[in-house]
C-alpha cells in the first residue's frame, strides 16, 4: 500500500540530560544514523504528557520515541519511572484504539552512549518502516 | 507570572550557521535559510560562517533592534554547547535571553549524515520550522539567584584529588577532601619511580601529602566514602559514610576525654596482631595483619582494623595501653552530612584484571607479573625491599620482555578499546630501571562538558573532574587537569551567587482543581496545597523546584505552566514538524 518513496514521520521527545547528550556524543563521534527522526528536547521524560503523544499521533506521527535516562540515573531522581509507567499505560491505549503500540517506543541512552543512540535511531526507523503508514494519517488530513 | 502572557505578534530572526563546512559541508545553508524566510512570523533570516563568532552574536543584536524581534532561532550546533553564547547575544541586543530558541543542525544532523545532503537539508528545514513555532511563543523569564556555600569537596585523594584541594585551600576556600582507603596519595604511592626523569615517586608524593594534610583549610576524610549527593550547584547536601576505623585519632579521643590518647603510630598494636592476610597494597606479595598502616608513608599516620579480618582478639587493645586507648573495636560506621558550593571528582582508576587476555598467561605463570607488581618488587620500600626477582624461583631474571599494550587497543570486547596513555613511556621506564638493576646488563569514564571548551566541567553545574576518572592521563596530565578543575569550581564560590535557570512549574489557579495528584509526583517535595479565596490549589515553592517537569505532565486539568517548556510551546513543536511541512 505504501509507495516506495514513502519515509516515515517520526518525532522523538527526549530528556536534556541524557539521551539528548547521548544524541550529540553520537555526531560527535561521527556516527552516521538515518536522518527519518526528528527530535524535542524536554528537561525530563517525566515531562511528557500522554497527550503529546496522542497529538502527535493525532497529527499523522508514524512513530514515537520517548527517550531518557536509564533508571537509577534520573537527572531529577525519578521522572523517567514515572514516564516509563506513563508510557506503559499508553501502549495499551493505543492498543485500545486499534493503533500498533510498536509505533511508540521508550529508550534509556545516557550521556556516554552515543553509538547506543544510533542503534536505536536505526532500530526505531527499520520498526516503523515496516509497520507502515500511520491508519490515522488519513485523519490527520 | 501565573497567567499565560499575550504578546504583540511574534517577530522572529532566524540565524543559520555554516560552522565552516562542518555544517555547510552536508547541508545546503542558503536553502535552509531562503526556506526560513517563507514560515509564519519570520521577518529576517540570515545565515554566516560562524554565528557564535563576535560579528555573527553582533547580527543578531543588530536585528533585534533594528527589527523590533520578539524571539530569535539559531541554527547551528548543540543547545548544550553555544545556547547560554546565544542568549548573551539576544540579550545584547535587548532581548530578554529565554526568548532564544536553538535548531540543533550539527550533532544531530550535519554530523550524523554526511553522505546524505538532501535528507539532512530538509531535517534542518523541519528543525527550522520546529524551533520558529517554539519561539513564538516564548516568554521573558527572570532567572533566580542563590547563594553558594563557600566550601567545596575533592572526591578522591589520590595525587590528582591532592593538587585540587591544594588550590582550592589555598584560594581561601574551605575544602573537604574524601578518600575511601586510609591514606591519600593514591596509585602513585605506589609507583617507585615516575617518568621521564626517574624521579622517586614517593619522595615527590609525601610533601604534598604532607602539605595537604596541614593545610587548616582542607578537612580531610580518609576512610571515608560518599553516600550520596543532594542539591544543585551552590547548594549540594553531600552525606559521607566515615567508615569504622576502628582506631581514633588524638583529636577524637580528646574528645572522648582521652587527654593525650589516640594513635601515634608507634605500630605497638601491629606487632602482636596474630591475624596474617595478603596485603593489598602490595598486591598480595607481602603478608599485612588484620591492624595495619596501608604503607610507610601514610597520611594521615593513623592505624585501621581490618575488620573483616579481625578477631576481636584484644591483644592489640592491651598493647596500646590505658593511656592511649586509642583502639576502639566495637567502632560503627557513622554517617555525616557536609554542604558544599562545588565539588570535583577525582576517583582515578582500577587496574584492568588481565587474566581474562589468558594469551599473556598471566595467573597461569608465576614469571607473567603486570607492570603495578614490578613497580612493588623494584621499589626499596616494597616486599623484597628493591630486589628484583623471578616469584617462581627468586632468582634475579637475565632477560625480560615487556608486552605493551596488554588489554588496551583491544577491539575483540575482552580488553579495552582506548590506549592507556602512559604504557609506552611507562615500559621504556621499566626498561630502564631494569638495567639498573640487572648486573652485567577504560571504560566507565566520567563525561566532560566538552572536550576543548569545558574540559574539566560536566554537564552537571557545579560538578567538575580531575585526572583518570575522565580518561587515560599519566602524572603531569592529571596534575594539570586538577589545577585546572580547582579553578573552575572555585569560580562560583568566589562569585558567591549563581543563576539557576527559571524553569520552574508555576500553577495556572483558575484551572488548578486541587486534586494533588502533582504532590505526591513531585520528588522535591516542592509543591503543595493551600487554601486560596475558599478554593484549595496547589502552590509552587521555588526555591525547590528544579523544573523536571513531572507535574506538568501528570496534571489531569493541564493546570500546570513549566516555563520554557510549557504544553502549548511543546504543542506547537509537535504540530510544527508533523502538520507544518504541508501548510
Amino acid at each position: 500500500m505504501a509507495d516506495e518513496n514513502w519515509k516515515p514521520k517520526i518525532i522523538a521527545i527526549i530528556c536534556n540530560w541524557c539521551s539528548y547528550a547521548g544524541a550529540d556524543l553520537a555526531g560527535g563521534s561521527r556516527i552516521q544514523y538515518p536522518p527519518d527522526i526528528r527530535a524535542i528536547r524536554v528537561m525530563c521524560t517525566g515531562r511528557i504528557d500522554p497527550l503529546f503523544i496522542l497529538k502527535a499521533f493525532q497529527d499523522g506521527a508514524d512513530g514515537v520515541l520517548v527517550s531518557g535516562c536509564h533508571f537509577g540515573d534520573c537527572h531529577y531522581l525519578e521522572g523517567n519511572y514515572k514516564a516509563a509507567k506513563r508510557m506503559f499505560l499508553l501502549k495499551s491505549v493505543l492498543k485500545n484504539i486499534g493503533l500498533e503500540d510498536k509505533r511508540l517506543r521508550m529508550t534509556f541512552v545516557s550521556a556516554s552512549e552515543g553509538a547506543k543512540w544510533a542503534t536505536v535511531m536505526e532500530d526505531v526507523v527499520n520498526t516503523i518502516t515496516e509497520l507502515g503508514p500511520s491508519p490515522l494519517k488519513e485523519l490527520a488530513k | 507570572m501565573a497567567e499565560v502572557k499575550k504578546y504583540e505578534e511574534p517577530r522572529i530572526g532566524v540565524f543559520v550557521c555554516h560552522c565552516g563546512t562542518n555544517i555547510a559541508g552536508s547541508i545546503d545553508v542558503k536553502a535552509v535559510m531562503e526556506y526560513a524566510r517563507t514560515l509564519p512570523n519570520v521577518i529576517v533570516a540570515d545565515d554566516y560562517q560562524y554565528m557564535c563568532s563576535t560579528p555573527g552574536q553582533n547580527k543578531i543584536a543588530e536585528a533585534i533592534d533594528e527589527q523590533k524581534l520578539t524571539g530569535i532561532v539559531v541554527a547551528a550546533c548543540s543547545p548544550r554547547l553555544h545556547e547560554p553564547t546565544f542568549r548573551n547575544a539576544t540579550k545584547m541586543g535587548g532581548l530578554n535571553p529565554f526568548r532564544f530558541e536553538m535548531a540543533n543542525i550539527r550533532e544531530q544532523n550535519s554530523w550524523v549524515h554526511m553522505h546524505q545532503p538532501e535528507e539532512a537539508t530538509e531535517k534542518a528545514k523541519d528543525a527550522v520550522r520546529i524551533a520558529v513555532a517554539k519561539a513564538a511563543l516564548l516568554e521573558d523569564l527572570i532567572p533566580k539567584s542563590v547563594p553558594v556555600e563557600k566550601a567545596a569537596m575533592v572526591v578522591g585523594g589520590g595525587v590528582g584529588g591532592m593538587q585540587a584541594a591544594l588550590d582550592l585551600a589555598n584560594a581561601g576556600i574551605k575544602t573537604y577532601l574524601v578518600e575511601k582507603t586510609p591514606t591519600i596519595g593514591g596509585r602513585m604511592s605506589q609507583l617507585d619511580k615516575t617518568f621521564p626523569t626517574l624521579d622517586c615517586s614517593q619522595c615527590i608524593l609525601t610533601p604534598k601529602m604532607v602539605d595537604v594534610y596541614r593545610n587548616e583549610n582542607i578537612e580531610l576524610l580518609t576512610y571515608t566514602e560518599v553516600e550520596a549527593v543532594e542539591g544543585y550547584i551552590g547548594n549540594f547536601d553531600v552525606t559521607l559514610r566515615k567508615k569504622a576505623r576502628g582506631v581514633l585519632t588524638p583529636d577524637e579521643a580528646t574528645a572522648r576525654g582521652i587527654i593525650g590518647g589516640g594513635c601515634t603510630g608507634c605500630g605497638d598494636c601491629e606487632s602482636v596482631c596474630p591475624v596474617i592476610k595478603p596485603n593489598p597494597f602490595e598486591l598480595g606479595m607481602a603478608p599485612r595483619k588484620a591492624i595495619y598502616i596501608y604503607h610507610p608513608q601514610v597520611s594521615p599516620l593513623i592505624y585501621t582494623v581490618d575488620f573483616d579480618a579481625c578477631v576481636k582478639c584484644g591483644l592489640c587493645v592491651e598493647a596500646c595501653g590505658e593511656e592511649r586507648k586509642a583502639i576502639d573495636l566495637d567502632a560503627k560506621d557513622e554517617l555525616m552530612t557536609v554542604k558544599v558550593g562545588t565539588v570535583i571528582l577525582a576517583t582515578g582508576y582500577d587496574i584492568f584484571p588481565i587474566e581474562k587476555k589468558f594469551e599473556w598467561g598471566y595467573k597461569n605463570y608465576d614469571n607473567v607479573i603486570t607492570s603495578l607488581e614490578f613497580e612493588r618488587l623494584i621499589c626499596a620500600s616494597g616486599p623484597t625491599g628493591g630486589h628484583l626477582i623471578r616469584p617462581s624461583d627468586g632468582v634475579t631474571p637475565k632477560k625480560v620482555a615487556f608486552v605493551l599494550c596488554a588489554g588496551s587497543r583491544d577491539n575483540t570486547g575482552v580488553g579495552k578499546p582506548y590506549c592507556s596513555r602512559f604504557c609506552c613511556m611507562y615500559s621504556l621506564k621499566h626498561a630502564h630501571q631494569i638495567i639498573e638493576k640487572i648486573p652485567g646488563s577504560q571504560d566507565g569514564w566520567l563525561l566532560e562538558a566538552h572536550p576543548k571548551l569545558n574540559p574539566c566541567g560536566t554537564t552537571t553545574a557545579g560538578v567538575y573532574l580531575a585526572g583518570v576518572c575522565q580518561g587515560p592521563k599519566d602524572i603531569p596530565d592529571t596534575v594539570a587537569q586538577a589545577e585546572g578543575a580547582a579553578s573552575a569550581a572555585s569560580i562560583p564560590i568566589h562569585k558567591g551567587e549563581v543563576e539557576l535557570e527559571p524553569y520552574f512549574a508555576v500553577c495556572l489557579e483558575d484551572k488548578c482543581a486541587g486534586c494533588g495528584l502533582c504532590v505526591n509526583l513531585c520528588p522535591y517535595q516542592a509543591l503543595s496545597l493551600v487554601e486560596k479565596e475558599g478554593r484549595t490549589v496547589m502552590q509552587v515553592t521555588e526555591a525547590k523546584c528544579k523544573g523536571c517537569g513531572t507535574c506538568g505532565g501528570f496534571c489531569p486539568g493541564g493546570a500546570i505552566w513549566m516555563q520554557h517548556f510549557t504544553t502549548p510551546q511543546i504543542i506547537a513543536q509537535i504540530d510544527a514538524f508533523l502538520l507544518g511541512g504541508e501548510q
